[in-house]
């Protein structure tokens, strides 16, 4: 898990970023799960099921959403220091469609809202209140993933496939990173995993650690993902990765250290530094927007960006194997 | 404005409320609960508790640059006490390492992830309210209720409601409302016709009702249910609609206003500690601080009912 929640910037590294920044960010965030939701509800509910008391926190996912739509046009009204109408009535909206028009306009005028607003006025305490704009717009996200929560459990009490919340993917989904950004991170993580290894005698590169696996198997492993990124920018294209990629994650592993077993140590070990220095060497090549822009590789998937598999195959794949080895290593030691 | 103002009590909140479900789990839940299994999101309640202690942890170490130590195996936390230990410990170092950081440090980029930190502790915290909610609903279904998780009601813990503020803002909402009412028309005031077959003084009447329950409760220091209060809120709204039907208006009218008088009065001599300390009234039902009670039924009350009055004005152009 830890592996796979990494995140990127909301802006470019470097790029002066302000309170405003973060709380427009989380605005976007809750806005935009809030869309997501709700278009899970639309495909997949009907009216009946919309409105259908289910025992639970407001009783129906109409209630629910209703009770989340009152917050949020009250919290909206509240920073304008304008006269909340009160709470939503769950009834007056007997179908999707009919609570449709509520929910596009709320979020829009939440959206607006912190568009609107700047660093100063954050701060600023409304009237009738004691919780400045910030605190009352982090109230609005907090209460959105709360109550999204139970009613993805709804849901799924329903037999509807549900979706994970997390910001960390959200911002996954709507960041970019630069081509430096992303040398910058493969060559420091590639120094700690040199550095690593470099000290340990070579009769203990083969010796079992992980199960069966050894630091040669280890090191075979990370090469093949490295190859698997390098034939990816050299061809441009997802058609030619290996078909490993359609097997279960352990069956993937298994099936490509076995393929390396035969293969002597120096040869891994050549591979290796061979793989990594011809990754990096095409890396440099990239434009930035190669990096961000899926429609930049054929049939790669609208939301996959190349950077993110870059992450997952290079820096943060590093990081997961040195703390096994740094641990199997330490161990020995003792 | 600073991102620290920010991102320190968004994560001071999230450790709060990992200890909050702690106390409700170990006073309610039983460990064989707590381990079993549910098809739902990672399974049992152990599992969700752990994987955040887990996610916490290592995103913690990866913020600060460092490799975080060996993942635990859920399966190694059998009873509540030996997990709860683990989960706090992370939540509540991860609140500390946010307080360590100033905003330049916040913005920068860390060793192991590549946006700035702020985004990672964000990240947590609201990760941190997706699997409490998951596990309060758990909690649910095994008949255990008292878990919440509303930023509100934590920050209105760190920023209190004072005796000065909340006159103010009673005193604003009151001028916004005899304003509206003082446009209708004495002789327009029982036209059952501004909402759902109601007048204006059927609303006045109603408003009156509950600030009349305040008052009462304030004066005695103790509350003591009138004849509807205990009754369900539609049935009560009903019963108050019977009982001013009866009466004239210039006595629903005096009673509206005096029972205001009384009521600013009252507050005059109200300590900011009243306000916060649920026990300052004797025998009150969990309806909140006494403080957001009297806002119920004030200056969040007022607005509720003074939108179709103006709504009505506006369309009978009087």
């Amino acid at each position: 898990v830890a592996n796979f929640v990494r995140t990127n910037a909301p802006a470019s590294q470097g790029e002066a970023m302000t309170a405003h920044d973060i709380i427009r960010t989380m605005i976007d965030y809750h806005v935009s799960t809030n869309r997501q939701l709700w278009g899970v509800i639309q495909r997949n509910l009907t009216d009946a099921q919309f409105a259908q008391d289910l025992g639970y926190s407001w009783g129906s996912i109409r209630s629910v959403m209703a009770h989340m739509m009152s917050v949020d046009r009250w919290r909206v009204n509240n920073v304008l220091e304008r006269t909340d109408p009160g709470p939503l009535n769950p009834d007056d909206y007997p179908t999707r469609d009919s609570f449709d028009a509520l929910f596009q306009d709320v979020e829009q005028r939440l959206l607006d809202l912190v568009s609107s607003l700047s660093e100063d006025n954050l701060d600023r305490v409304p009237a009738d209140f004691k919780e400045s704009v910030w605190q009352l717009l982090m109230q609005v996200v907090n209460h959105g993933t709360d109550h999204r929560a139970q009613m993805l459990a709804m849901l799924h009490q329903m037999g509807i496939p549900t979706f994970p919340q997390d910001f960390i993917f959200y911002l996954w989904e709507h960041q970019t990173m630069s081509r430096d950004e992303v040398l910058g991170k493969i060559r420091a993580g590639w120094q700690e995993w040199d550095s690593l290894l470099q000290p340990v005698p070579r009769e203990r590169l083969t010796e079992p650690f992980m199960g069966e696996w050894s630091l040669k198997d280890v090191i075979a492993h990370i090469t093949w993902g490295e190859n698997e990124m390098l034939n990816l920018m050299q061809t441009r294209s997802m058609a030619t990765a290996s078909p490993l990629w359609g097997e279960a994650q352990d069956e993937r592993n298994r099936q490509m250290v076995e393929a390396r077993r035969d293969a002597s140590l120096d040869t891994v070990l050549q591979e290796a530094q061979q793989v990594h220095r011809d990754m990096i060497t095409e890396l440099e090549k990239l434009e930035d927007t190669d990096l961000n822009e899926a429609a930049r590789f054929a049939e790669m998937p609208a939301d996959w960006h190349l950077w993110k598999l870059l992450e997952q195959n290079t820096w943060t794949h590093y990081t997961e194997h040195i703390n096994l080895i740094r641990a199997w290593l330490e161990k020995e030691r003792a | 404005m600073s991102a620290s103002q920010i991102i320190r009590p968004m994560l001071a909140f999230n450790a709060a409320m990992t200890t909050k479900l702690w106390d409700v789990m170990m006073a309610h839940l039983t460990d064989e609960q707590f381990v079993a299994e549910s098809d739902y999101a990672i399974g049992s309640i152990r599992n969700q508790m752990v994987h955040l202690a887990l996610v916490e942890r290592a995103w913690m170490y990866d913020l600060m640059g460092e490799l975080p130590p060996p993942n635990y195996n859920e399966h190694e936390f059998t009873t509540r006490a030996s997990a709860r230990a683990i989960s706090e410990k992370a939540s509540h170092e991860l609140a500390a390492f946010a307080a360590s950081l100033d905003d330049a440090a916040l913005m920068s980029a860390s060793g192991n992830v590549a946006g700035p930190i702020w985004t990672g502790l964000v990240h947590m915290m609201n990760h941190g309210t997706d699997h409490r909610a998951q596990v309060a609903r758990h909690l649910h279904d095994l008949g255990i209720s008292g878990f919440e998780q509303d930023l509100g009601d934590y920050l209105d813990t760190l920023y209190p409601m004072t005796q000065a503020k909340i006159v103010e803002i009673i005193d604003r909402a009151w001028v916004e409302w005899e304003s509206v009412i003082a446009q209708v028309p004495r002789e327009r005031m029982e036209e059952p016709t501004v909402i759902d077959g109601l007048s204006v003084k059927d609303l006045i009447a109603h408003i009156t009702w509950y600030e009349r329950e305040v008052v009462r409760t304030m004066r005695e220091r103790a509350y003591t249910p009138s004849e509807h209060s205990p009754k369900p809120t539609d049935e009560r709204n009903a019963a108050i609609l019977a009982d001013s039907r009866t009466r004239s208006l210039s006595d629903v009218l005096d009673e509206h206003y005096l029972t205001h008088r009384d009521l600013m009065a009252l507050l005059q001599h109200v300590n900011d500690a009243d306000l916060i300390d649920e026990s300052s009234i004797k025998d009150m039902p969990k309806l909140g601080k006494p403080w957001q009670i009297l806002a119920g039924n004030t200056y969040f009350h007022y607005p509720e009912h003074l939108t179709p009055i103006k709504e009505w004005l506006e369309k009978e152009r009087v």
